[in-house]
C-alpha cells in the first residue's frame, strides 16, 4: 500500500538482537518456555473478532500470539478464539475443570463431542 | 494474548541511593506512547514502539490530534476528521496510522507488552581492567578510586589478558572490540602492549579483525608510549573536566592536588602525535560544574574532535546534579545544539557527541528492549578474570557473569537480560522513549535507585527534553540537509 499521509524520514528499524524473531516458526518445548515460567499471568485481547493468528493488532507479524501453548486457557476463557479450543464462556464451561496446571494436568482436558 | 510480568526478579538490591518513583506518562486515548513536534512549522511524529519518525500531512496530524483525546474512540476521531478531509481520507490515513503501530489495537487501551527472550548474543566487546587501581583520586569515581567493588587493587596479568581475548574472539562473530579500561590501565603498560600485539596475531591468524581501545587520564602517556598507541590504531578516550579551575575541582592527585598540571602536557603532546584515529574527549558533570560551553570550546581549543558529557554517577547526595544543575547543563546543551546545527547547514561537523550518538541512534531507528549492550554484546573482565556486566560492575559479585576460567555463566546472564526488558519496567510503558531509553543505564539505577533492574526515575524529564532537542535537530537535518546526513551519519558504519 502506498502511504499518502504519513512519510517516515529516518531508517525503518531494525529490531536490536535482543527482540524475538518472528516466533512462527519457532518450536519450544513447553517445559522450556520462558513465557510459562510462574512469573507470567494471561489476560485477555481478543474478546471480539480481532486478529491474533494470522495478523497481529497493528496487521502486521511481528506481535502475533505466541507461542501457541500459552494461548490455552486465555483463548478459551476471556479471549474466545473458536478455531482453537472449546468455547469456555458460553458451551463448554466445564471443559477444563480438572486441569489446574496445564503443563502437568493437560491430559485431564475433557473432550468435547458434539 | 498479554503476558504481565507478576513479579520480576529484584536482583542487585542493595543499600544505595533514595528509590524515586519513576511517574508514568498519562495514557492519551487510542495513541500508542508517541511524541507530536514541529519542525519549520509542519508537524511530525515520534512513534515509541518503532522508533519511527513520521512526517504528517494535515489528514493525518488531525487524526493523532483526534486520537489523542482522552475520551477518544476511533469511530469518533474517523468521523470527526472525515467531516473536514473526507470518509476516504481519514480512513487510510487512519489504515496508515494503524500500520506505523501509532494507533493501540482494537478493543485495547495499552500497548500489549512484548517480552522477549533474548534469542542470541554474541560478543562484540570485551572490556579488559588492566589496572584496579588508579594514580588519580578523583571525588566522583564511581570505580571508588579504580578498586571497584571487590576493594582489591589489583594488576591484570597478561595471560589473563590474553584470555579475555582468546574469549572475544570465541564467543563473537567477525569483528573483535577490545576496550582497555581501570582505574588507570595506563599503569599496567606492559600488559597492554602485550595485549595489542597478542590480539592483532590472533585475528591474523584467524582472518578476523580486531580494534582497540583505551580510557585513560592522560598522567603516565609519554612520546614513546603515544608512538606505541598511534602506530596500533588505539583509539584514545581522555577522561578530562575542562579547564584547570573546573577540572581540579573533582579530579585530584593522591594528595589532593588538581590534576591538570600533571596530565595537560601529555595529553597536548597525545593529540600532537596520534593522528591515526579522532581522540575524543569524556567530561563528568558532577555537582557545582555545569558550564558546558565553555568546556566543549576549551576541549575544542585543545585540539579534540569529538567531546561527550556524561553526568556523574554518584550515591553521594553532594557529588550529584541537583534537578537546577540538570537543567542548566540542559539549557548548555541547547546552545551547543545551536552551535552544532549552525556549522552542520554549511556542511562542517562539530564534534557535539552527544547530540552526534543521538543523531545516529535516531538516524539507525534502531529498537531498543535493553537500556545498553551491557550483558549482551559487552562483558567486563575483571584484574583477577571475574566476568561483570559492564566495566561499572567490575568486582560485583551479584552482578557477576562466570570468569574467564569457567566460563560465561550463560543462564545467569539470560536471567539478567529477561529481568531486564524494558517490558519489565512499568512506568515505561507508556513512555515515547521506551525503546530508545529502555530505563537508562543499569549502574546508574543501581546507584540511584537501589536496583540494577529500576528504571532511571531521576533522568525521565531531563531525558525527554534532551530527546525533544535532538528530534528537532535531526529533523531539520534529514528534511533539508540530507548531504550532511549522508556525509556524518550514514557512514559512521559501526563495525560488527
Amino acid at each position: 500500500m502506498t502511504q499518502r499521509h504519513t512519510r517516515r524520514i529516518n531508517k525503518p528499524g531494525e529490531p536490536g538482537p535482543e527482540l524475538p524473531p518472528n516466533g512462527a516458526d519457532e518450536v519450544i518445548p513447553l517445559a522450556d518456555d520462558p513465557l510459562l515460567g510462574g512469573a507470567l499471568q494471561l489476560i485477555g485481547c481478543t474478546t471480539v473478532f480481532e486478529p491474533g493468528w494470522e495478523t497481529d493488532g497493528w496487521a502486521g507479524m511481528t506481535s502475533l500470539c505466541r507461542p501457541m501453548q500459552r494461548d490455552v486457557y486465555g483463548c478459551s476463557a476471556d479471549c474466545w478464539w473458536p478455531a482453537q479450543v472449546p468455547d469456555e464462556l458460553s458451551n463448554y464451561q466445564g471443559w477444563s475443570e480438572q486441569c489446574g496446571n496445564v503443563e502437568k494436568d493437560w491430559s485431564k482436558l475433557n473432550f468435547v463431542g458434539e | 494474548m498479554i503476558a504481565l510480568p507478576i513479579a520480576a526478579g529484584a536482583l542487585g538490591q542493595g543499600e544505595r541511593g533514595p528509590y524515586v518513583p519513576a511517574e508514568p506518562l498519562p495514557a492519551r486515548g487510542r495513541l500508542t506512547p508517541v511524541l507530536r513536534y514541529l519542525v519549520a512549522g509542519k508537524p511530525y511524529l515520534f512513534v515509541g514502539e518503532t522508533n519511527a519518525i513520521l512526517a504528517l500531512d494535515s489528514v493525518s496530524d488531525d487524526l493523532v490530534a483526534e486520537l489523542g483525546r482522552d475520551d477518544a474512540t476511533d469511530d469518533a476521531a474517523l468521523a470527526a476528521v472525515a467531516a473536514s478531509h473526507g470518509r476516504d481520507a481519514a480512513r487510510s490515513a487512519f489504515r496508515e496510522l494503524a500500520l506505523e503501530r501509532v494507533v493501540l489495537p482494537p478493543g485495547m487501551s495499552a500497548v500489549p507488552r512484548e517480552l522477549g527472550e533474548p534469542p542470541r548474543f554474541p560478543l562484540k566487546s570485551v572490556v579488559l581492567n588492566l589496572a584496579q587501581g588508579c594514580n588519580l583520586s578523583c571525588s566522583y569515581c564511581f570505580a571508588d578510586e579504580g578498586l571497584y567493588h571487590d576493594k582489591t587493587y589489583g594488576m591484570m596479568d597478561s595471560a589473563t589478558a590474553r584470555s579475555g581475548i582468546d574469549m572475544a574472539f570465541e564467543e563473537g562473530e567477525g569483528h573483535v572490540h577490545v576496550t582497555f579500561f581501570g582505574g588507570e590501565p595506563t599503569m599496567n603498560w606492559p600488559v597492554l602492549v602485550d595485549a595489542v600485539r597478542y590480539g592483532e596475531a590472533l585475528a591474523l591468524e584467524k582472518s578476523r579483525t580486531i580494534d582497540f581501545s583505551v580510557t585513560t587520564n592522560g598522567a603516565l602517556l609519554t612520546d614513546e608510549r603515544i608512538a606505541f598507541l598511534a602506530s596500533h590504531r588505539v583509539g584514545v578516550s581522555v577522561s578530562l573536566d575542562g579547564p584547570p579551575d573546573l577540572n581540579d575541582r573533582h579530579r585530584a592527585m593522591k594528595g589532593g592536588r588538581g590534576s591538570s598540571d600533571i596530565v595537560l602536557p601529555r595529553i597536548r603532546r597525545l593529540l600532537e602525535l596520534h593522528q591515526s584515529r579522532p581522540i575524543g574527549v569524556r567530561v563528568t558533570l558532577a555537582a557545582g560544574n555545569t558550564d558546558v560551553e565553555r568546556i566543549f570550546d576549551y576541549m575544542l581549543d585543545l585540539g579534540f574532535y569529538e567531546v561527550g558529557f556524561a553526568p556523574v554517577t554518584s550515591a553521594r547526595a553532594d557529588l550529584q546534579l541537583p534537578a537546577a544543575e540538570l537543567l542548566a547543563i540542559l539549557d548548555g546543551f541547547r546552545r551547543l545544539a545551536d552551535r552544532t546545527m549552525s556549522a552542520a547547514r554549511e556542511g562542517r561537523f562539530l564534534g557535539f557527541s552527544n547530540l552526534v550518538n543521538t543523531w545516529q541512534e535516531l538516524h539507525e531507528g534502531k529498537i531498543k528492549s535493553h537500556g545498553c549492550g551491557a550483558g549482551i554484546g559487552l562483558l567486563s573482565v575483571g584484574s583477577q578474570g571475574g566476568l561483570y556486566l559492564c566495566h561499572r560492575f567490575t568486582g560485583s559479585e551479584e552482578h557477576g557473569f562466570g570468569s574467564l576460567e569457567a566460563g560465561i555463566d550463560q543462564a545467569a546472564r539470560a536471567d539478567f537480560l529477561k529481568a531486564a526488558h524494558v517490558a519489565h519496567k512499568d512506568p515505561c510503558q507508556t513512555c515515547w522513549l521506551k525503546h530508545t531509553c529502555a530505563g537508562g543505564c543499569y549502574h546508574e539505577a543501581w546507584e540511584r535507585q537501589g536496583s540494577a533492574l529500576a528504571p532511571n526515575a531521576h533522568y525521565c524529564d531531563y531525558m525527554r527534553d534532551w530527546m525533544e532537542l535532538a528530534l528537532a535537530t535531526y529533523t531539520e537535518l534529514a528534511e533539508h540537509h540530507p548531504a550532511f546526513i549522508e556525509r556524518h551519519l550514514a557512514t559512521r558504519v559501526r563495525k560488527k
